[in-house]
């Protein structure tokens, strides 16, 4: 029987597997966005706890969830929700020497995390095991968002090269952070993931979108591959995950970043 | 009332948004905001407006609809009033519409609630393709936003919708409840497929005969 244009859209995810690396702000719009989504397994890996601080924006969380494990707080909203497909959780935090094993189980990756470490640590990853993924990272009012498809596209190397020093970094505990703005990019994380699935619609590849909440003004900036990248590029530096390559930025952590 | 302890520790990343103060949270705690329809963007509109701390939320759609999201929204924020109503309450400061179902009739209703003097944000969602955009009086109506666009809304594919335009909403409305911004005249359009998020300035067209009706009303 010929199959309806819906039917093909549909019939894909039936196997398709994503994973969240982090349930915090742009974790929690995404999986919001996913959980009727029709997608067969979601995993979510996030070792925090829910923080009072964390409720102005991370919308699957609840105020009696405070305490709880992040990804067990997800998994209550997903099955609420009517979520039919496997629910995988990671209640830790991915480090170089577990990150590999975990990602190559999944066919995209929403990178929600919260930490440059993190974001340089998934890029790299994802580029070494081939599997694509969807970044982004928000603060204040102001977001970016790009996909990386490897060996078809640049990556987040390409772009910067390392993580900014420590002094420079700033985190939206300080700089604060708009609850919708964290909500529309995770959303739009969703979108790429599920274009980059379904093979459908046009991914935001080598290019990189940033926007500004206040004005609602949206910007794409054209990211070439860089052939000189470090883990992309034609000589890459980095072939192994050593945690020499990811040092913490020293940040005081709390549970709070998106 | 001034914020409590506790209000301070949940709205801390708002607050250390130089735009906010405690001033502008408190007035968000003391304002009314009706929303209509159903759908994944109603639902993510509803819980980062619950969540940023907007005082009542009012609930205009089907009453299984509003019980589940008023239950999830009170969980969300003990803070806030949640009430459900079967028509547009009388007594709001902005209304933030995810209906679908736009012809000539709701047009007319539209024009009437933006005579009506509240704030009024309509969101038009079709699969990967939505549009927001805060209405005026003397603006461009729904029909001419969608002739301008050069698509016509086609059959709703919900599964597919994305839920941009529910934080989208949400982050136009508590702008301009806090106000510290003020909602672009345009169009915010966003066709998720293609990756295209824009604002687009769209003219009322000449022979419409709806915008016609808002020039009279106006």
């Amino acid at each position: 029987m010929k199959k309806t244009g819906a039917e093909k859209r549909v019939s894909p995810r039936n196997e398709t597997r994503i994973l969240i690396i982090g349930a915090g702000g742009l974790g929690s719009a995404a999986i919001a966005c996913l959980a009727q989504s029709g997608i067969s397994v979601l995993g979510v890996a996030d070792g925090d706890t829910v923080d009072i601080t964390n409720l102005h924006r991370q919308i699957i969380h609840v105020s009696t969830d405070q305490g709880r494990l992040k990804v067990d707080s997800a998994e209550k909203y997903l099955l609420e929700h009517g979520f039919k497909g496997t629910i995988e959780k990671y209640p830790f935090r991915l480090e170089p020497d577990n990150i590999i094993g975990i990602i190559k189980k999944y066919h995209v990756i929403i990178d929600a995390s919260d930490t440059f470490r993190s974001k340089f640590l998934i890029n790299d990853a994802c580029v070494l095991a081939g599997i694509p993924f969807v970044h982004a990272g928000i603060v204040r009012f102001e977001g970016q968002m790009m996909s990386v498809i490897p060996k078809r596209s640049s990556c987040l190397r390409c772009l910067f090269e390392s993580p900014p020093p420590p002094e420079t970094a700033v985190t939206c505990r300080e700089a604060g952070v708009l609850g919708p703005a964290v909500g529309m990019l995770g959303a739009m994380q969703v979108v790429e993931a599920l274009k980059i699935l379904d093979g459908t619609g046009t991914p935001m590849i080598n290019k990189t979108m940033t926007m500004d909440i206040r004005n609602f003004r949206f910007c794409e900036i054209p990211v070439c591959r860089d052939a000189s990248c470090p883990v992309c590029g034609d000589n890459p530096r980095i072939t192994n995950l050593v945690e020499n390559n990811y040092p913490s930025l020293k940040i005081p952590r709390e549970n709070g970043c998106p | 009332m001034p914020l409590s302890e506790l209000q301070l520790q949940r709205y801390a990343r708002q607050l250390a948004l130089k735009e906010f103060t405690c001033e502008k949270q408190e007035h968000l705690l003391s304002s009314r905001v009706a929303i209509l329809g159903s759908g994944l963007s109603a639902e993510l509109c509803t819980l980062y407006l619950a969540a940023s701390g907007i005082g009542i939320l009012l609930l205009v759609s089907d009453k299984k609809h509003s019980a589940d999201m008023a239950s999830r929204a009170k969980a969300l924020n003990p803070d806030i009033e949640i009430k459900i109503s079967t028509g547009i309450p009388s007594s709001r400061d902005y209304i933030i519409d995810f209906t679908q179902n736009i012809g000539p009739g709701d047009c007319e209703k539209i024009a009437a609630k933006v005579h009506g003097g509240t704030p009024y944000i309509l969101a038009l969602i079709s699969g990967r393709f939505s549009i927001v955009k805060k209405m005026h009086s003397d603006d461009a109506c729904p029909s001419c936003v969608l002739a301008s666009s050069g698509k016509k809304i086609p059959e709703l594919h919900v599964r597919d919708e994305p839920g941009i335009a529910g934080p989208a909403a949400a982050a136009m409305a508590i702008g301009e409840l806090a106000g510290y911004s003020i909602a672009p005249r345009e169009a915010l359009i966003i066709d998720a497929s293609a990756g295209n998020y824009n604002l687009l300035k769209i003219e009322p067209s000449d022979n419409c005969k709806i915008c016609g009706l808002f020039k009279k009303t106006g």
